[in-house]
């Protein structure tokens, strides 16, 4: 379980990123991390890999100090950043060379991976475009199966067919004793994955729930009109769209967009609306 | 996972540093194999020239190796891939003074004698594996520069490196040297200053400064005579700080950083 208490953070050059956070991420869970840019996305990643220190509170990952970097929390949690940077020649080098560090490494997944991916796993990496390098990371990192899976922007620089494969391999890779947090500004590539949702915003996590009490509490409705009891409602290219409540338990799937511009333009009323037990009839 | 010392990991991230990196030392060894040939190709080699430049090489290249090792751990994706691997700071910096100083001394010191024997024996006059390192071996052993002192001068040198590359983001070998040579121009003014103070002498660099018997002493000139001076206790102490105490802080401070590395 990760567990933040209190913690506050900030860079010298930027001032406050978070101010008291309190949050708990439980296993068996994928949540997509969003939020605008600079909203402290990655540090949240790197906070929980320990690669960044708090500056006052804690954060821990069953019961460890990831910032103590012990072997044993390393060695369960893999942080694929969104530059990624290859530690080997080529796949085959990093399953030889950096896979004995990963305990619970599958050899035969990650080759299945490499495949599903279109990615061979003999061709050197600086034969390959940053795609390629990506998927091949991707793979490695699921692979390594560790409970804590911490993907920062892992759809960008993958094409439409790569995106498609990378959805479904993720659906693949969910387990009950794995955490995996998969932040994103790329909406749609998540949408169909995630089962919990954090949404960052203004130094605090304004919303953290699972897609189910989302859909149980609200409606997603798109259309060419606006409906008088509708929330909040925004227009794309596709039309017009607005969350209600949802009275009548109906499943109208999430709109990753459409709720992230909801939260931030008033966390405060959708947050009560979320908790409120007299909304749903 | 045990989370103790562990010669596998050790092993391991030695493996990943080799392979990773084997180009590199492969055109490494080329450049200095075409310093060599520049320096030695052409005539008979002096046992003195090559003894120097022996070490000068020595200490150069091990100064850039050493300000590159940790160089891409200021790369975001680099670091956070180095910093998240399953091993523990004590090991990666283990791994680091394993190839920087053990590894890089054997290494150099092999391909430095193997290749100017081989280029001497063939094209030149013979000349034995023991002309090539020690010459005179007296007058190195009085100088300071038996083979076991050089091993001394590179770890010494090597700490300031190491540590720059882990300290500067960016142009390590660069701002570490400028440190490199704002502290040694500190050691030899206090040096100068503390034996004048002592003795009314005046002393300019480092090559006065000579071991004898165990004991450091000061070799000047006073008119065209040239004299030597004993160092006081001071001064060995001096140079005991400088040499094997202020290291030893350096690469402790250069394990810290390594362990407290935020990206």
């Amino acid at each position: 379980m990760i567990h933040f208490d209190k913690l506050t953070f900030w860079y010298r050059s930027k001032g406050p990123l978070f101010s008291g956070v309190d949050l708990e991420l439980t296993p068996g869970t994928i949540y997509g991390l969003l939020g605008k840019n600079g909203a402290g996305k990655t540090t949240l990643l790197k906070l929980i890999s320990g690669l960044a220190f708090p500056k006052s509170g804690s954060v821990t990952v069953d019961g460890a100090n990831p910032g103590k970097r012990q072997v044993s929390t390393l060695s369960d949690i893999f942080f694929l950043p969104e530059e990624v940077a290859v530690s080997a020649e080529s796949p085959v080098y990093l399953q030889k060379l950096v896979s004995p560090f990963y305990p619970r490494f599958d050899n035969g997944l990650f080759s299945d991976l490499l495949g599903k991916l279109e990615v061979e796993f003999d061709k050197p990496f600086r034969k390959q475009s940053f795609g390629q390098r990506k998927k091949a990371m991707i793979a490695f990192a699921i692979a390594c199966n560790t409970s804590y899976l911490l993907l920062d922007e892992p759809t960008n620089g993958l094409d439409i067919p790569s995106k498609a494969a990378f959805r479904r391999i993720m659906a693949s890779a969910a387990d009950p004793a794995r955490t995996i947090i998969v932040s994103t500004h790329q909406i749609k590539d998540v949408d169909s994955m995630v089962d919990g949702i954090l949404i960052l915003h203004n130094r605090r996590i304004i919303l953290h729930s699972t897609v189910e009490k989302i859909s149980n509490k609200f409606r997603f409705i798109h259309g060419s009109t606006i409906p008088a009891e509708a929330l909040f409602a925004g227009e794309g290219v596709m039309g017009k769209s607005c969350i209600q409540l949802n009275t009548g338990n109906d499943e109208t799937g999430i709109d990753l967009e459409l709720l992230f511009n909801a939260w931030i333009s008033d966390p405060d009323k959708f947050n009560n609306l979320l908790i409120s037990n007299t909304l749903q009839s | 996972m045990n989370s103790n010392f562990s010669l596998k990991r050790v092993w391991y991230l030695s493996r990943l540093h080799f392979v990773s990196n084997k180009l590199i030392f492969a055109g490494a060894l080329a450049v200095i194999l075409v310093v060599i040939l520049y320096i030695f190709g052409m005539s008979r080699a002096d046992p003195f020239t090559i003894r120097r430049t022996y070490d000068y090489m020595l200490m150069l290249a091990g100064a850039i190796y050493s300000s590159t090792f940790f160089a891409a751990w200021s790369d975001k994706g680099n670091s956070t891939m180095r910093l998240m691997l399953p091993a523990t700071s004590t090991e990666k910096f283990v791994t680091c003074l394993l190839f920087t100083t053990v590894l890089y001394f054997i290494v150099f010191t092999v391909f430095y004698t193997g290749s100017i024997y081989l280029l001497q024996n063939v094209f030149f006059e013979k000349i034995s594996f023991s002309q090539l390192l020690l010459a005179d071996p007296n007058d190195y052993r009085d100088r300071g520069f038996s083979i076991s002192a050089s091993a001394l001068h590179l770890l010494v040198f090597q700490s300031f490196f190491i540590a720059g590359s882990v300290i500067f983001n960016r142009r390590q070998f660069f701002y570490s040297s400028i440190v490199v040579f704002i502290l040694f121009f500190l050691y030899i003014a206090v040096q100068s200053r503390i034996i004048h103070l002592l003795s009314g002498y005046r002393i300019f660099g480092l090559n006065d400064l000579l071991v004898l018997d165990g004991k450091m002493w000061a070799g000047l000139k006073d008119g065209s005579t040239s004299i030597r001076i004993g160092m006081s206790e001071l001064i060995s102490r001096l140079n005991m700080v400088f040499w094997i105490v202020f290291p030893a802080v350096i690469y402790y401070v250069t394990f810290l950083k390594l362990k407290q590395k935020e990206i």
